[in-house]
C-alpha cells in the first residue's frame, strides 16, 4: 500500500505559508512564475539570478527542506540535455572546438549563452513546480484546474488516473510478486532465454490490460448506479478571498516586472 | 401497473431472463417479492446469477423478459427519466469497492449521487457529512480512497449510495475479505440501517445474525424461498446447492 503511494505522492504535510494558500492562488503564481521565467531572452543573466533567487526564497518559505527541492528540481536535467547541441548548432562567434576522431565539433559563445539560458529557465520553472506540488495536495490541485476552466473531461481523466495509478500498481506489484514467488533459482543459470522472459513480461502486460478494462467497465456501472448520465458535474468551488486575490496580483505584478526589468538590462 | 397507495413490494421480479452477450443464460426466470423493510440473504454457489439479479435491480443490465419493479416502479430499458429515478431508489453496493470509489476522495465519492440527483450545493453536503456518519466515517471527507482499510473502503461504499437516501439498499457479497473485526462492524452497520436490505453472500454466519429470510439460487432460478432458520436447518437443501452450514 505505501510502497504504491511512495512514488507517486510528492505532497508533503507541513506548515507554511504555501501549505495555507489556496490552491488556486498558487497555480496561478506558479504558471505566472513559469511565464516570465521563460520570457527572459537568452543571456540576460541579472533576469535569471533574480528569478532564480525568487524561488528559492519560496522553497525556504515553504519549509520543505532545501535539500529536498533540490533533489527533486532534477527531474529537469534530461530535458535541459535535450539543448545540449544548440551549444555547436547556433551560429556565432566560435568559442572552443572538440576534435572528435572523426569530425570536429565548434561551440560558440551564443550557443553557449542560449544553453545556459535554457538551463537556468527550466531549472527555476521545474523547482517552482517542485514547491507547488510539495505544499500542495494532488486533490486541491486538481480542484484548482478545474476551477480555472480546464475542460471538465480532462480534469476528469487526470482526477481518475490519478485515483486508480495506485491500485494499478498495486496490481502490477502483486503479479510481479505472484512471479517473483514461482521464480526460485537452482544452479546459477536461470529464469530461461531472454525470448522466454520477454514473452512471460508480454504475457503480464497483457492481462493486466485486461483487468484494467474489466475494472473500467464495473466503475462505469457504478457510475451510471449511481446517477451518471454522461455529463460530468460537480459540486461549486468555495468563492476565493479579496486577501488573497490581492497576495496574488501583488505577486504576479512582481515576476512581470522582474522580467520586463531583465530585458532592459544590457 | 401497480398503483403507488404503500401496499407496493419493494422489490417485485417476476419471470426474469437474461443471458450475457455472448448467450450464457445467467438468468432463468426468477420470482421473487421483497415487502419494504425486508432484509433478504441471497445464497447460491458461484456463477448461479447472485450478482447478475442485483444488477437487474437498478437497471444495470435489463431482461430479456420478465420484469422488475421497484416500490411499484417498473424498471423499463430506455426510460431515462424513469431509470434516473430507480437509482436513487435502489443503492447498488459492488463487490470491490475500489471500483465503487472512483473519485479522489472519500467526500467526492459520498457527493457523487446526490450531485446527479440534481439536489443543490448545501443539501448535497448535508447527506454528505451524514452519511459518512451513519457509516462511522465523520472526518474522512478529505482522505483519499486508496489509503482506507479493507473495512474503511467497505464503509466508505456504502455511504456513497447511502447519501442518495435510497429505500433499498442491495450489496453485492458485502463482508468478503473483510478482516473479523471490520466484518463485524459491518454486519452491525447493515443491522441498524432500516433500509430494505438485499445482499449476495456465502457468510453464513452474517446470515444467522441479521438476516430473517433466505433466498437460495442455483443455476439461473430461486430454488428455495424461507426464514432464515428451516433453510438452515435442512440440510439436505444445503449440500444438494454446495452450500455448508456455519
Amino acid at each position: 500500500m505505501t510502497t504504491a503511494a511512495g512514488f507517486l505522492d510528492r505532497y508533503l504535510e507541513g506548515e507554511s505559508w504555501f501549505h495555507r494558500t489556496d490552491a488556486r492562488i498558487k497555480l496561478v503564481m506558479a504558471l505566472g512564475f513559469i511565464f516570465a521565467t521563460t520570457s527572459i531572452p537568452p543571456g540576460k543573466w541579472p533576469g535569471f539570478a533574480a528569478m532564480l533567487i525568487l524561488v528559492w526564497f519560496a522553497a525556504g518559505v515553504s519549509r520543505v527542506g532545501l535539500p529536498r527541492v533540490f533533489l527533486r528540481s532534477l527531474v529537469a536535467i534530461p530535458f535541459i540535455l535535450i539543448a545540449l547541441p544548440t551549444v555547436f548548432t547556433k551560429p556565432g562567434a566560435p568559442l572552443f572546438e572538440l576534435d572528435l576522431a572523426l569530425f570536429a565539433l565548434t561551440g560558440t559563445q551564443e550557443g553557449l549563452d542560449f544553453f545556459f539560458s535554457v538551463l537556468l529557465k527550466s531549472w527555476a520553472s521545474v523547482t517552482a513546480a517542485v514547491v507547488l506540488t510539495t505544499t500542495t495536495p494532488p486533490l486541491k490541485l486538481l480542484e484548482a484546474l478545474r476551477a480555472l476552466r480546464i475542460p471538465a473531461v480532462l480534469v476528469a481523466i487526470v482526477m481518475l488516473m490519478y485515483r486508480y495509478l495506485f491500485v494499478l500498481v498495486e496490481e502490477a506489484q502483486s503479479m510481479m510478486r505472484a512471479r517473483a514467488a514461482r521464480s526460485a533459482a537452482i544452479g546459477p543459470k536461470s529464469g530461461g532465454s531472454i525470448v522466454w522472459r520477454a514473452k512471460s513480461a508480454g504475457g503480464m502486460a497483457g492481462s493486466l490490460f485486461i483487468r484494467t478494462l474489466d475494472r473500467s467497465e464495473r466503475i462505469y456501472m457504478a457510475m451510471v448506479a449511481r446517477g451518471y448520465d454522461g455529463t460530468l458535474r460537480q459540486a461549486d468551488a468555495i468563492p476565493l478571498r479579496r486577501g488573497a486575490m490581492v497576495k496574488l496580483a501583488l505577486l504576479l505584478c512582481l515576476f512581470a516586472s522582474v522580467a520586463v526589468a531583465a530585458r532592459m538590462v544590457l | 401497473m401497480a398503483s403507488q397507495n404503500g401496499h407496493n413490494p419493494a422489490v417485485a421480479v417476476s419471470n426474469l431472463e437474461f443471458s450475457y452477450p455472448d448467450g450464457r443464460p445467467a438468468l432463468r426466470g426468477v420470482e421473487l417479492s421483497i415487502r419494504p423493510g425486508e432484509k433478504v440473504a441471497i445464497l447460491g454457489p458461484n456463477g448461479a446469477g447472485k450478482s447478475t439479479l442485483l444488477l437487474h435491480l437498478n437497471g444495470l443490465l435489463h431482461a430479456r423478459s420478465g420484469n422488475v419493479a421497484i416500490m411499484g416502479r417498473e424498471v423499463q430499458e430506455g426510460d431515462k427519466r424513469g431509470l434516473q429515478e430507480i437509482r436513487a431508489l435502489v443503492g447498488v453496493v459492488f463487490q470491490d469497492p475500489d471500483d465503487q470509489l472512483f473519485s479522489p476522495s472519500v467526500h467526492d465519492d459520498v457527493a457523487f449521487g446526490p450531485i446527479y440527483m440534481g439536489l443543490p450545493g448545501d443539501e448535497v453536503e448535508a447527506r454528505v457529512s451524514d452519511a459518512l456518519s451513519q457509516v462511522g466515517l465523520g472526518g474522512y471527507e478529505d482522505r483519499m480512497p486508496f489509503h482506507l482499510s479493507g473495512g474503511e473502503k467497505k464503509r466508505a461504499a456504502i455511504a456513497s449510495v447511502l447519501s442518495m437516501r435510497p429505500q433499498v439498499l442491495a450489496l453485492d457479497e458485502p463482508s468478503a475479505g473483510l478482516d473479523p473485526r471490520a466484518r463485524r462492524g459491518l454486519i452491525q452497520l447493515l443491522d441498524r440501517l432500516e433500509q430494505t436490505i438485499i445482499v449476495t453472500t456465502h457468510d453464513m454466519h452474517m446470515v444467522k445474525d441479521i438476516f430473517p429470510r433466505v433466498v437460495i439460487m442455483d443455476g439461473g432460478k430461486v430454488v428455495a424461498d424461507a426464514p432464515t432458520h428451516e433453510i438452515l436447518s435442512d440440510e439436505a437443501l444445503l449440500e444438494e446447492h454446495g452450500l455448508e452450514l456455519p
